[in-house]
């Protein structure tokens, strides 16, 4: 399921595809960072309180009352920065109006004219079409990327947009505006059209949809698209557009006047149901996408993290409130039955947050929202907890590797610089830290990081986790590659900040763009370690 | 700092190490730390180039390791300028060779009965392995990379491996923090040297090894990851043993103590202030607890044995565990000791196990001070009357004698003064005979620091040196005859320890240059180098 920009649906889609792009939303500074992490009035008192406890463990959630903390944090995706398809990375530059595109295997650059100011670049991993949003001209340019030759063409698109996704199957694209993602100075588009371009064809149809889009969002097969706005999700059937149509919605909620600003809403893979979770419903909301149908499932507390499973028959809920993950049979709930509901009580853990392993085996629980120091393995078919892991610091975020055997913890910095020498609780806690959980025994890796961690990217195989690190202040420009099997690190200097990061799937080769007028991009071999960098390629390249 | 911290490193090395309660740190190395070296350490730190910075000798000062000394040699690195040097005897010679290693060399250790010296650089985060063969042979040195931020080493008894980790409490401000659960496993083997990466247990503390170097333990917050050696073959995860009972808690930086027996299979474990110890076998991760009735104040292991001797200060107990034999429930499995006509709190072993010297560290306890003697082997105890309250004590290699390191009362002693006033005002050491119970109370002119003891046990020589106090000495004890002998030096002294292949004693001095001494044991003959790294004259 493909999500959009500014929402955290945005971590799974990269899940999904195998490419396994982890993101975190990185401020402009410390103090950005931080109001990001406990939103507006953020509970600092409660960070503090934690530097000095060493391993908080559950107890620190004693005695808060569920209402009174924050929502828990997801990250998010910038479709601006480069991506792969299946053996090329495109890389856009506004400056120079061109996209270029890099072969992973030769690592030949071929620049690429397309429209006036183009930011985003969408592909898909399973085959060589990117398609750019070319913002100055309100145009996207399709590029059909081959060893001999490529063909751009191009496609008129309703003004204004400055979203774009590529549906799974890469056959159709959707472009957008998303006010979520303007800034100040950038034309406002259209709230309530988007533009559905056949990327076959080049054909661009205006779809007229709901009000103020909040995301777009894919079945698999790439056949249906969503369009979420703020009382409904519209259904887009992709392959059987042939001309500008407004299209009804089919409403989230009870009543469709009311809106929620608070709200979930996911899509499966197979495109059946959408589930709707809120801060204000103890329950979520069931939308049958193919009949309309809806239905309210009860639960004891309203969900903090919702996810679809099993090929869309079932619903996983985080119930953070009551301690408990539930599992919502689909089918029963739309057809009325009382029987669609499944408890599983994780004790020792706060599951405020899920995160799923790829095959949808064990959800990973934890607390965004408090410092918990923990995660709790589930099995979602037995109900069992498998393991409860204790880790150093204060979780940001957990991502399971696609082998489902290794998780990555990204942790939250304390206030303060760490000294060396002073108390290793000190140290600890004011450093900039991951860690890496061994699904299986339980042993957790803590790796201090001198900045932030940027973006992290799995390698195909699932064997090696690669985390940006950047910041020029402090002069740190490198990738630290983690050997998820033996657990050994490794320093990868860059000599710009990166800026991006992901996998080619026909090579396995990981790339890291990095921050340059030029362009510069790294390309790393997982297999043979080996270390190639390109630069200049938006003047004229050459392979160092 | 760093010399500071290379001093507790060669004591240890020298197989002399005091037994002292937490409060005689500052028995390590007395007056050893010269300011104005410590700017200049720092300076050449912060350049982080080592080799190839111009020194002009007679301006600039060095910052060298504390020597370290191999079967026949001394081995001293050039913190400054990223050179090793090694010292040798020949006849009437004093021969120096250098050769090049990596950035900042800060810690070096040598290969037990071997000429080999392991060089952690932490410059370059680079170990060099440095063998020196016969006197005149040019130095071989290889280096490997290791973890970044590197600040401790620990080679194993077989001098097949060399660990390498960042102790934080061993860092500064400034220092870069190393990686919190990793070390490098670094083969020494020659033409196979090579280095991989262990992830363990967060906050690593120390890095021992079982006798037979099978197995590597490495103690961290979160318990012990045994290592095995045998099979190592790259890098590995190896996830700690929980020692506390509960793997979900896990007390960084909390005050606990890990000790490993020396057949790997047993930790012993001392947490803070509970009134228990915990046993942990090594191979199960079973833990079982043992009570006692107060917080350990001591507990050591009885080397070879699944034994551990612990002491409660608190009730003057001290109780002898044969842990093997405790945990499938033999009711003979404690022997508690009881009749002491003193305090107790600390109790020292002699490396065979068979002896135990037990005292009492505190000075406020209005009692006479006694020492007692415990043989393990049949239960006998004996105590004796000391003049002194005993900080700190240490069996001679021979087994024969002990040195009981004293405390002082605050104020000078006064010719003409009552004497025990002398006594309770001076700083002394005691040579204790454990077969006579005879002693010699050695008076002396400052705080005894080092104590290196010759290879058979019969010499002792005790650092004696206070720059505030123009003190600049080494107490030499024949401890056959008690028979003692100051060595005066021009320059304050600042490490001794024994060459065990070359019957030589060394003692290095604070000087700009680097100054080193040679004590012939045999003759007493004392010879002086100044300068050595820098190729200088033999004085």
């Amino acid at each position: 399921m493909h999500g959009h920009p500014g929402t955290w649906h945005s971590y799974r889609l990269g899940a999904a595809l195998a490419l396994l792009v982890g993101v975190i939303a990185c401020g402009a500074d410390d103090a950005g960072a931080e109001g990001d992490w406990f939103g507006s009035g953020g509970n600092e008192g409660d960070r503090a309180g934690g530097a000095d406890t060493g391993n908080a463990g559950a107890d620190a959630s004693a005695g808060m009352d569920d209402a009174s903390l924050p929502p828990e944090e997801e990250e998010d995706l910038d479709l601006s920065l480069p991506t792969a398809s299946e053996r090329y990375v495109f890389v856009a530059s506004r400056a120079t109006n061109t996209v270029a595109r890099i072969d992973s295997v030769t690592l030949a650059v071929t620049p690429i004219r397309v429209g006036r100011e183009p930011t985003v670049v969408q592909t898909t991993p399973a085959g060589d079409v990117a398609v750019v949003l070319n913002q100055g001209a309100d145009t996207v340019s399709i590029i059909h990327a081959g060893p001999d030759e490529d063909r751009v063409d191009t496609a008129d698109i309703i003004p204004g947009c400055n979203a774009l996704l590529m549906s799974p199957s890469g056959t159709h694209a959707v472009a957008w505006y998303d006010n979520g993602a303007a800034e100040a100075g950038d034309r406002i588009g259209s709230l309530q059209e988007v533009a559905v371009i056949d990327l076959e064809t080049s054909d661009a149809w205006e779809v007229t949809v709901g009000f103020n889009i909040r995301g777009v969002q894919f079945d698999e097969a790439g056949e249906r698209g969503f369009v979420v706005t703020e009382s409904g999700v519209t259904v887009l059937p992709l392959r059987e557009l042939d001309d500008d149509i407004a299209l009804p919605e089919l409403p989230l909620g009870d009543d469709p006047l009311v809106l929620v600003d608070d709200r979930e809403v996911r899509v499966g893979p197979a495109g059946r149901y959408a589930v709707v979770r809120s801060a204000e419903l103890a329950g979520l909301r069931v939308l049958d996408l193919e009949d309309g149908a809806a239905a309210t499932v009860l639960l004891s507390d309203p969900p903090t993290d919702i996810d679809l499973i099993a090929g869309d028959t079932t619903a996983v809920a985080a119930l953070r409130g009551s301690g408990q993950i539930a599992l919502i049979d689909l089918d029963a709930s739309v057809a009325g039955s009382l029987d669609a509901v499944r408890t599983i009580d994780v004790d020792g853990v706060t599951p405020g947050v899920l995160s799923l392993t790829e095959d949808e085996r064990l959800a990973l629980a934890y607390t965004t929202a408090f410092d918990e120091r923990r995660v709790a393995a589930v099995e979602l078919s037995t109900g069992r907890v498998s393991r409860v892991v204790s880790v150093a610091k204060t979780i940001r975020l957990v991502a399971a590797s696609p082998t489902a055997s290794r998780a990555l913890v990204v942790h939250q910095a304390g206030v303060g610089e760490p000294v060396a020498g002073e108390s290793i609780a000190s140290v600890i806690e004011r450093s900039e830290a991951i860690s890496i959980i061994d699904l299986t025994t339980g042993y957790t890796k803590l790796m201090l990081l001198p900045v932030e961690p940027g973006r992290f990217a799995f390698s195909a195989d699932g064997g090696s986790v690669f985390v940006m690190l950047g910041h020029a202040a402090r002069d740190v420009r490198q990738v630290e590659w983690i050997d998820l099997q033996t657990f050994a690190r490794r320093t990868i200097q860059l000599d710009a900040e990166p800026e991006t990061i992901g996998v080619v799937r026909a090579t396995g080769r990981v790339f890291v763009s990095q921050v340059s007028e030029q362009g510069r991009i790294t390309f790393i071999d997982p297999a043979d370690g080996s270390v190639q960098h390109i630069t200049g390629f938006q003047l004229n390249t050459y392979i160092e | 700092m760093t010399r500071r911290l290379l001093a507790m490193a060669a004591s240890a090395v020298l197989g002399a190490t005091l037994g002292c309660d937490a409060g005689l740190s500052s028995l390590d190395a007395p007056g050893a730390l010269d300011e104005g070296r410590d700017d200049t350490g720092a300076d050449a730190g912060g350049g982080g180039g080592g080799g190839g910075v111009d020194i002009d000798p007679d301006t600039e000062q060095q910052l060298l390791t504390d020597p370290t000394a191999s079967l026949n040699y001394v081995f001293i690195a050039n913190t400054s300028r990223g050179t090793i040097a090694r010292v040798a005897i020949s006849g009437d010679a004093i021969l120096i060779d250098t050769a090049r290693v990596g950035a900042l060399p800060t810690e070096v250790a040598t290969v037990p009965g071997a000429d080999t010296a392991v060089v952690l650089n932490r410059g370059s985060d680079t170990v060099s392995v440095v063998r020196a063969g016969a006197i005149g042979e040019e130095l071989d040195v290889t280096s490997v990379d290791v973890v970044v931020g590197a600040n401790q080493l620990a080679i194993s008894p077989d001098g097949a491996w060399a660990f390498v980790w960042y102790d934080n409490r061993r860092a500064e401000a400034g220092d870069i923090t190393g990686p919190l659960s990793e070390v490098s496993a670094v083969r020494l083997a020659e033409g196979d040297e090579v280095a991989w990466q262990i992830s363990v247990g967060i906050n690593v503390r120390d890095v021992v090894f079982d006798d037979a170097a099978a197995t590597a333990f490495v103690i961290t917050d979160d318990g012990v990851s045994p290592v095995p050696l045998d099979g190592l073959r790259g890098d590995e995860f190896v996830p700690p043993i929980d020692v506390d009972g509960d793997p979900l808690v896990t007390a960084v930086g909390g005050d606990r103590e890990v000790l490993v027996t020396d057949d790997g299979s047993l930790a012993v474990v001392r947490d803070g202030t509970q009134p228990l110890l915990r046993f942990v076998a090594l191979d199960t991760g079973e833990v079982t607890e043992f009570a006692l009735d107060g917080a350990p104040s001591d507990v050591d292991l009885v080397p070879g044995t699944s034994d551990v001797l612990v002491t409660v200060r608190e009730t003057g107990v001290v109780e002898l565990v044969d842990v093997e034999a405790w945990r499938a429930g033999s009711p003979d499995a404690t022997r508690t000791f009881t009749d002491f006509p003193h305090p107790v709190g600390r109790t020292v072993l002699s490396a065979d196990g068979d002896t135990a010297v037990v005292f009492s560290g505190a000075s406020d306890t209005g009692e006479a001070p006694f020492v007692s003697i415990l043989s393990l082997d049949d239960d006998g105890l004996r105590s004796w009357n000391v003049r002194k309250t005993v900080a700190a004590a240490v069996v001679s290699p021979a087994l024969t004698h002990a040195l009981l390191v004293h405390t002082k009362e605050p104020g000078d002693p006064v010719a003409g003064a009552p004497e025990d006033e002398i006594i309770a005002r001076s700083f002394a050491y005691t040579a204790f005979s454990l077969g006579s119970g005879l002693t010699k109370l050695v008076r002396v002119d400052a705080r005894p620091g080092e104590i290196a003891f010759t290879d058979d046990g019969r010499h002792a020589f005790v650092l004696v040196a206070d720059e505030a106090r123009a003190v600049q000495e080494v107490s030499w004890i024949d401890l056959d005859t008690f028979q003692t002998r100051t060595l005066d030096f021009d320059r304050l002294p600042e490490h001794v320890g024994a060459v065990p292949g070359a019957g030589y004693v060394y003692v290095s001095q604070v000087h700009t240059l680097g100054r080193i001494a040679f004590i012939d044991v045999a003759t007493g003959d004392v010879r002086e180098i100044t300068g050595f790294e820098l190729n200088g004259l033999i004085e």
